[in-house]
């Protein structure tokens, strides 16, 4: 009663239709399992709309993250007559919008952007449609595996939690790649030739330039990172080290030598790194690139390469070197973490077809190149050495590069997302100096292991 | 209606018949149609979400009857214990801060040498009005360790700079300043307010005997102001113990987990981390301390308060 | 003697002030450094020393709000506000008129006005999960009016238990006499009653309207699209992460703050009023 008149209010503004629609699946499939879902396509399909001049509604992520898709898809508008809506969100609220979205069963929106770790969280087999069944899409050469492979559900390899071997799944492609992140090193190759220092072959060759590049008076940081609660920059240090959180029966194996080392590391890195730089989040940490006052860092290249490359705005444009991450030790291999984001096509969106016409259409060989200067971060073979390209975007060969070392990906469960927050809280509150590196990793084993131990998975 | 009366019935024999009675009498009849529907909002608005609430912390994520052990496991899990103490010292902090600094200002603006009363009050009492999350947004842009003003001015006059969200303990501060600032203004108005309720009389009096400044406050004032400030107190210590929008806006439970709250526990674990069953659990908790608050503050200010 | 005490005097008045100033800047700057954040350029918060004043003001802050829907968002807030301010009202008005007027007695008007108190001091975010669940079960999850349902139990009890001190402090004596002059209950309440308490009336609508205008936890969790998101959640929206700059996130605080600021400077007689429970007349 109380809600009656702004709900006229919302149909107002045109959107009565949907919702009537989205509340008969609602009340049709409320709490269950793909065989209600399936009920509910039924219902949705028939009232689709096959016209052009529909609307493809998308939930992206804010920032330079989406970039390349809101900046390329007038192109697409103008081609077909469909219109693309884009509404950003932050990334924890973003992560919690999709999540819940997927739960209500919404058809608010018809693609989700989103990042790898929440495929398990967002039930695929659920709340997502496999392209590859229903629209029989097959994978292009040019694309890497992995980038399809983390969109794949259930994982095609690596650890699989007991739960979702319960269900006895076929894998499946349920999303296209969008942006072909992973994560890199970089650092300012003038400041280290200037120096007559050498390129970090190790972790602690990382740590000697730091130590020697540091001034704090000037200022120039030897060491900079995105520290802010639950961060994973840090991860790769973990593994190169050869440490990690989970062992693929996703046991807490954190507590070790090697996650002793890589705290310690971690913790020494800190030394050289900016005052109150614990809170720092992507801008801050681009800040200090663009003000030419940092050595090196770990970076994506979805959040502010295109920034940091732009002499209008960036001291350190053309100076930076990127590449996979430092070994643990000499002659070792670095390990890089994969942070793809993917659209994943919505169940319960009453566009699929429209959807997925955009889905292909952006992806595309034909279109890839538009996408890139755009600001899109590839996930094509071709794209990433694609020499006009390699010369505005500098990051690219060692994107290619590690793209196809393959990186690792964060744990394929639920809790996945979770655990590695955990851990980035460990991570900071040592750096804070309120835990040794050996509280700290007590402090993330044990938290880890207590939401484990009342989480599905 | 029927849920709320039997118990009654029980504890004192006689009341629902003296409802039935009421019943007859048709200005009594009109008051109870009247207050029924609040009745209704308020109470189910509880009821219903507690009963759910009860339900779910008895089994596990998969659905499994647990019993007790959600609620044995949060007594185990560091998370929630560190939440919970963070919660409470924080909403302590505050409301003794608060209150003091409102306590202060109300006797300052109250004195005689202030023009403009209505005028300061309007200034004082702004940040009440402000949100949670705004009010930590405003202040994170001065916590900031590069856009921020506190640093900066640190420097001027030769002070090292401080990491203010970035270190458990200036976390702590640095949060409980925010909600302070809120927090404050409140205590400031209600005090006010009662110092207007004083009679002159009494100080007239005191002049003639000649009792001191201090001494007339601790003597004369205070026992005005006491009932006034318990209420204040109560119901700002409750309101910090929710503290929320301002965790979210400005830390997000950092550095580290350093600054989670109970609710932002309850969030995190409910819809982040999809543990709802195990959050139930941790709501439970939380309600069984709000009942004994309620019993406390209805017993002893309520109760002082209608016979006042 | 008398210099002694004018000298005492003086100091006190200089203490006075001092303690004025201080409040004063404690009170406003934060305001104020929102305000000037929000109309700086990115280069200027890249500074490594920041400015008391924008040296060159751009609303590029804005134009980024209004870009992001952010007015559509302090629209969905006005509409959550206002029905949730009705709706309370038309509760809590004729409930605290039946609690206190109409005779009850005590020992039934006491427990039924502390059923309704306990929601003063309930959490609001143990209602959320069920909640949450009830309302996509019943397909009435992402709308405004879920925020009205959601809010108005809370504001109700609020608005009863300020407005019951209030009818108690209005003489029953006005209400008798107009109805031995022959006016109905309803008239008497409408031609006596209501005038008397109009100014309280007032203070609680603007309480309640504040309040909603604020409220956050609700609103996170029951919305996922403009369709339904307030302006709070606009703001947390705003807070810099994968990008650059602060002055958005700035630009939506000051919008959602001039109403507010605005309506404390208008109103501030009717706000005391309400906030302190009817004590200060």
């Amino acid at each position: 009663m109380a809600g009656e008149p702004s709900r006229e209010r919302t149909d107002g503004l045109g959107r009565i239709d949907r919702r009537v629609t989205r509340r008969q699946a609602l009340k049709t499939g409320a709490g269950i399992g793909a065989a209600a879902a399936a009920m509910q396509f039924n219902v949705i399909s028939r009232r689709s709309v096959r016209a052009q001049g529909a609307t493809i509604r998308i939930l992206v992520p804010q920032g330079a993250l989406a970039d390349g898709l809101t900046k390329t898809a007038p192109a697409y508008e103008e081609q077909t007559g469909n219109k693309i809506s884009v509404e950003a969100f932050p990334y924890q609220d973003l992560q919690t919008k999709a999540i819940t979205l997927a739960q209500t069963k919404s058809g608010e929106y018809d693609l989700y952007f989103v990042d790898d770790p929440w495929m398990p969280n967002l039930q695929p087999d659920i709340n997502a449609v496999a392209i590859d069944v229903e629209y029989g899409y097959e994978r292009d050469p040019d694309i890497f595996d992995v980038c399809y492979d983390v969109f794949s559900w259930p994982p095609p390899y690596g650890p699989v939690p007991q739960s979702v071997r319960d269900l006895g799944l076929e894998t499946h492609q349920y999303g296209l790649p969008i942006v072909g992140n992973v994560i890199l090193y970089t650092i300012r190759k003038d400041v280290v030739e200037e120096k007559g220092l050498k390129i970090p072959e190790t972790w602690d060759d990382a740590l000697a330039v730091a130590k020697a590049v540091t001034d704090m008076d000037a200022p120039f940081y030897g060491w900079t990172a995105r520290q802010a609660g639950g961060n994973v920059d840090s991860i790769p240090i973990l593994w190169s080290l050869g440490g990690d959180i989970l062992d693929d029966d996703f046991n807490v194996v954190l507590n070790s030598d090697a996650g002793l080392r890589a705290f310690e590391m971690i913790k020494e890195l800190d030394q050289y790194a900016p005052p109150g730089s614990v809170t720092y989040q992507t801008n801050e940490f681009a800040a200090d690139f663009l003000a030419g006052r940092a050595m090196m860092g770990m970076t994506w290249p979805g959040d502010t390469l295109v920034a940091m490359e732009d002499p209008a705005q960036s001291q350190s444009a053309g100076k930076l070197l990127y590449m996979n991450p430092p070994a643990g030790a000499p002659g070792g291999k670095g390990a890089s973490v994969l942070g793809n984001w993917g659209l994943i096509m919505n169940a319960f969106s009453t566009q699929r077809d429209e959807a997925y016409d955009f889905m292909t259409w952006i992806t595309s060989q034909e279109h890839s190149l538009e996408y890139a200067k755009n600001g899109g971060v590839p996930f094509r073979k071709s794209n990433l050495n694609d020499p006009e390209l390699v010369a505005k975007f500098p990051w690219y060969p060692a994107q290619a590069e590690a793209l196809a070392a393959p990186p690792k990906w964060r744990p394929r469960t639920s809790a996945g997302s979770e655990i590695v927050q955990l851990y980035g809280a460990a991570v900071q509150i040592m750096i804070s100096d309120d835990l040794s590196p050996q509280d700290a990793l007590d402090q993330a084993t044990r938290d880890i292991e207590d939401f484990m131990a009342t989480a599905i998975d | 209606m029927s849920v709320r009366s039997l118990p009654l019935a029980t504890n004192r024999p006689g009341r629902w018949q003296a409802v039935q009675h009421l019943w007859q009498i048709p200005e009594q009849r009109l008051a109870l149609l009247l207050l029924l529907p609040s009745l209704l909002v308020v109470l189910l608005t509880m009821l219903y979400p507690l009963i759910v609430t009860i339900r779910m912390a008895l089994s596990s994520e998969r659905g499994q009857f647990v019993g007790l052990g959600n609620l044995t496991r949060l007594a185990t899990t560091n998370i929630f214990l560190e939440s919970m103490s963070f919660t409470l010292r924080f909403s302590a902090f505050v409301v003794i801060v608060s209150l003091l600094l409102g306590l202060g200002l109300a006797l300052v603006v109250n004195s005689i040498y202030v023009p403009m009363k209505t005028l300061w009050i309007t200034i004082l009492i702004i940040p009440l009005m402000v949100s949670d999350i705004v009010s930590a947004v405003v202040w994170r842009l001065m916590y900031h360790p590069t856009i921020g003003i506190l640093n900066y001015a640190l420097s001027l006059v030769g002070l090292p700079r401080v990491d203010w969200l970035g270190k458990s303990s200036t976390a702590f501060f640095s949060v409980g300043i925010i909600e302070i600032w809120r927090s404050a203004p409140f205590f400031f108005i209600m005090l006010y307010a009662a110092l207007q309720l004083i009679p002159p009389d009494v100080y007239e009096s005191a002049s003639v005997d000649g009792a001191g400044g201090v001494r007339a406050f601790f003597d004369m004032t205070l026992p005005y102001l006491r009932p006034v400030m318990t209420v204040a107190l109560m119901l700002q210590f409750i309101g910090a113990t929710r503290a929320f929008g301002i965790i979210v806006g400005a830390t997000e439970g950092g550095p580290g987990r350093a600054t989670w709250t109970i609710s932002y526990f309850i969030y995190r674990y409910a819809f982040r981390a999809q543990q709802m069953h195990f959050a139930s659990a941790a709501v439970l908790v939380l309600v069984l301390l709000t009942i004994v608050a309620g019993v406390l503050f209805f017993r002893f200010v309520w109760v002082q308060r209608d016979a006042a | 003697m008398q210099p002694n005490a004018s000298a005492s005097n003086a100091g006190k008045r200089a203490l006075v002030y001092l303690v004025l100033a201080l409040a004063l800047i404690w009170t406003l700057f934060p305001i104020y450094w929102v305000v000037v954040t929000s109309l700086k350029s990115n280069a200027e918060l890249a500074a490594s020393t920041p400015s008391l004043l924008p040296l060159q003001p751009v609303l590029d802050g804005y134009r980024t709000v209004i870009e992001r829907g952010i007015p559509r968002m302090a629209l969905n807030s006005v509409i959550v506000a206002v029905g949730t301010t009705i709706v309370s009202l038309a509760l809590a008005v004729p409930g605290s008129y039946g609690l206190t007027r109409l005779g009850l007695p005590r020992r039934i008007g006491t427990p039924l006005a502390l059923a309704i108190g306990f929601a003063l001091i309930f959490p609001a975010i143990a209602i959320v999960v069920p909640m949450f669940q009830l309302a996509v079960r019943l397909g009435i999850y992402d709308q405004l009016g879920t925020l009205i349902l959601l809010n108005v139990p809370f504001n109700a009890a609020f608005a009863l238990w300020v407005l019951r001190t209030v009818w108690m402090d209005i003489p029953r004596n006005i209400e008798e006499a107009a109805l031995l002059d022959g006016d109905t209950r309803f008239t008497a309440f409408r031609r006596v009653l209501l005038p008397a308490m109009l100014p309280s009336l007032i203070a609680v609508a603007v309480l309640v309207f504040i309040f909603t205008w604020n409220e956050f936890l609700f609103a996170l969790i029951f919305s996922t699209s403009p369709r339904a998101m307030t302006l709070p959640i606009g703001i947390a929206a705003q807070v810099p992460q994968h990008e650059l700059s602060w002055q958005i996130v700035a630009a939506a605080g000051t919008v959602a703050l001039v109403p507010v600021v605005a309506a404390t400077v208008l109103l501030q007689r009717y706000l005391v009023r309400g906030l302190t429970f009817g004590m200060a007349k």
